[in-house]
């Protein structure tokens, strides 16, 4: 697969583009990270983040690949590994984790409830709302991936998931007392 | 009627469907109206969760491909048959497992090149127990690979060149790797093989994926290292051989080469072609063929 085709089948959400990725560049990641006083569980976990990384890279509006796809990848996966390794070095002592954690624990809560709505959405709604929200599909693409007969279906669909899961949100929110 | 072009207002925004002005008019509304903020911040909440739920499943997509741990990565599952850390294997396909078989090849020409004096100082220690296991992912290759020993077996090996009475010690039948005559190649398996039987490999960087025979030139009774395969000079395909993996007290690992009833040392870092030379050190030696014998 050239770098344009993979572009390409990321831009329509098609995740056998990153399967191809992954396999593709595994080696060379993971040595990477290897190499530089990383674990081989570290290095999977980066090598992961770096290709989602990747993958809303290619997916933004903006993406102008300027090099080869793995000289992208791989300077992705060099800059998380680097500011892991700031973030290990640093986070040493566990009193300042606890600090925030005090201060943010409405909003973990509040996370923790929305999280339990999308679990508890209906398959097809939930990849109906990740492709808009995360993989920037449009309503075509969307309509094409679910076989909807059309853009409009599923612009309503859309529409029809999001405030039902809103509806669930607002309900939980209410009985824990977020909402005034 | 105002809620709904609210929502649609608040979509566009935060998932990036505004033009820069439009997003700058959009933010001075909301610093204006505390209710409009308060819907966007939990709007935000909410797509951003629908983000972060996305990448948990595209991570655990990922995590669920299988990729073969290092320099065999992508390579067909022909025949797979893994070494346990101090174990030696005479079967005519054998491949070493080892966890940390990352390393770039610049890293392990430096780790052979110290194993290899490490090697040097330990050639007089004495062996450890040592069994032999054969680890298998598809019985089928097995089985082939099986039948290519008997094949092997079978042809009387034939003794020649001038073999010390010392070196020519009588040792158990050595089951030879027999190449395909047509590609005198052979596929060796990949290295997915269960971790748990890898020992405490963490010194052993050294393996061979592979071995090629070039019996163009009988007389050419040589040896070289290239990309992890060993490429052995010499009439290899019609006689019997078998590679042994010896390791040391130390677990500094060394390959050696029985051939016609010696052995000759597989230094690690030869890029070129190098003659083969019968060991001379007795209680190497010995420790060889005590490896065979089990």
């Amino acid at each position: 697969m050239s770098d344009e085709e993979v572009i390409a089948r990321i831009k329509k959400g098609d995740e056998r583009a990153l399967d191809y990725l992954y396999k593709k560049n595994y080696k060379m990641m993971i040595n990477m990270i290897i190499k530089n006083n990383g674990t081989e569980d570290e290095a999977k976990d980066i090598y992961q983040e770096s290709l989602i990384v990747l993958w809303q890279k290619v997916i933004s509006d903006d993406f102008v690949l300027s090099s080869k796809l793995s000289t992208y990848l791989y300077s992705i996966c060099q800059n998380l590994w680097r500011k892991e390794l700031d973030r290990k070095s640093k986070h040493t002592g566990e009193d300042e984790i606890n600090k925030s954690e005090i201060n943010d624990l409405d909003k973990t809560e509040r996370i923790n409830i929305i999280n339990k709505c999308i679990n508890e959405l209906g398959e097809t709604c939930k990849a109906i709302l990740t492709y808009y929200y995360f993989d920037n599909l449009s309503m075509s693409d969307i309509a094409e991936k679910m076989g909807f007969a059309n853009s409009d279906t599923a612009k309503t669909k859309k529409y029809k998931c999001k405030q039902e899961l809103d509806k669930k949100i607002r309900t939980l929110y209410k009985a824990s007392d977020f909402l005034d | 009627m105002e809620m709904e072009h609210n929502y649609e207002l608040i979509d566009q925004y935060l998932s990036g469907n505004m033009s820069v002005s439009e997003a700058r008019e959009f933010e001075w509304q909301i610093s204006q109206d505390p209710l409009l903020k308060n819907e966007v911040d939990f709007q935000r909440d909410i797509i951003n969760s629908i983000r972060e739920y996305r990448k948990a499943q595209l991570k655990s997509r990922l995590n669920n491909i299988k990729v073969g741990n290092g320099y065999l990565s992508g390579t067909a599952s022909k025949i797979a048959a893994s070494i346990v850390a101090g174990t030696v294997i005479t079967a005519s396909i054998w491949y070493i497992v080892n966890i940390n078989n990352t390393t770039s090849k610049e890293q392990e020409s430096q780790i052979i090149k110290t194993e290899q004096i490490q090697a040097e100082q330990q050639k007089n220690t004495t062996t450890q127990t040592l069994s032999s296991e054969i680890v298998d992912t598809e019985t089928n290759h097995t089985q082939v690979a099986n039948s290519q020993n008997k094949k092997v077996k079978n042809k009387q090996p034939i003794l020649d060149e001038n073999a010390s009475k010392e070196n020519a010690t009588a040792i158990n039948t050595p089951e030879g790797i027999h190449s395909n005559s047509e590609d005198r190649e052979l596929q060796l398996g990949d290295s997915q093989l269960p971790q748990s039987s890898i020992g405490n490999e963490s010194i052993n960087k050294l393996h061979i994926d592979e071995v090629k025979i070039d019996a163009s030139n009988k007389k050419d009774f040589s040896y070289k290292y290239s990309d992890n395969k060993l490429y052995l000079y010499g009439d290899f395909e019609s006689k019997t051989y078998s590679i042994v993996e010896y390791v040391p007290a130390n677990k500094v690992k060394q390959f050696y080469l029985n051939f016609e009833g010696k052995y000759y040392e597989l230094k690690p870092n030869q890029y070129k072609p190098v003659k083969l030379r019968a060991i001379t050190d007795s209680s190497t030696i010995a420790a060889l063929q005590a490896l065979e014998k089990k």
